[in-house]
């Protein structure tokens, strides 16, 4: 019965630290006000990105409602960093010199926000 | 004057009017794009090193596509697996996988 009980705690405790792996990390709502926040002499994420990434200004801008929210915090570091570039993105969110000027905290918030929506893109299967 | 003006909004417009990238074969693209789905195929599949999800791309705008998978392969994107794929395609072959994977999905 002890053990019993010991698996049975085992068992759940492995269930949540799985769950818990998949679930974003940042504030939806912290991020989708960042991401809609027109900085001072800049343009806010969503200007280009629209109705919070399901849609975008042109082609050359990804759709990115429904993304998964770590890839995105990749993305968004990349870009600040100058590791990934992009003449756009890197004048955007450059931790020195960007119009938005992201906070680890933000992209965190940003990707959790943008993870939430309904997906825009989704896994490849033969189309 | 005028006549170089004319001639000159007259160029402008042939390039305006030319696209930009060769348009890409979707037929082909579905063929090509059968190794992405080793990775991007799979619900939830993580990169290792740093580990994190490896993108959804499909549905993803086209002209995205394209210059994604030609930064990998000029190195302004690093990605080792990615790299090595993008080098094996040619711009032809990027623009038919792109174009492939934008299309909606057939329901």
């Amino acid at each position: 019965m002890r053990l019993q009980i010991l698996a049975t705690v085992s068992l759940a405790l492995f269930a949540g630290s799985v769950l818990a792996v998949g679930a974003p990390k940042g504030d939806i709502t912290a991020g989708k006000q960042r991401f809609e926040a027109t900085p001072e002499g800049g343009q806010s994420c969503a200007s280009c990105h629209l109705e919070g990434g399901a849609k975008s200004i042109d082609g050359n801008t990804p759709l990115l409602a429904g993304q998964y929210a770590d890839y995105l915090e990749k993305a968004l570091k990349d870009y600040r960093s100058g590791a990934r570039v992009n003449v756009l993105m890197n004048a955007q969110v450059s931790a020195t010199d960007g119009a938005n000027k992201l906070s680890d905290a933000d992209i965190q918030n940003i990707a959790a926000y943008l993870a939430s929506q309904p997906q825009a893109v989704e896994i490849y299967r033969s189309r | 004057m005028r006549r170089l003006l004319t001639a000159l909004i007259g160029t402008a417009l042939a390039f305006a009017a030319a696209p930009a990238h060769a348009a890409g074969n979707p037929e082909n693209g579905k063929t090509l794009a059968y190794t992405c789905a080793g990775c991007h195929g799979i619900p939830e599949y993580r990169n290792a090193y740093p580990s994190y999800h490896v993108p959804k791309i499909a549905g993803q705008n086209e002209a995205y596509l394209v210059n994604a998978l030609k930064a990998y392969k000029s190195g302004d994107r690093q990605h080792p697996t990615m790299t090595a794929q993008a080098s094996s395609f040619s711009d032809q072959d990027i623009a038919d996988i792109a174009a492939y994977l934008s299309a909606p999905k057939a329901k």
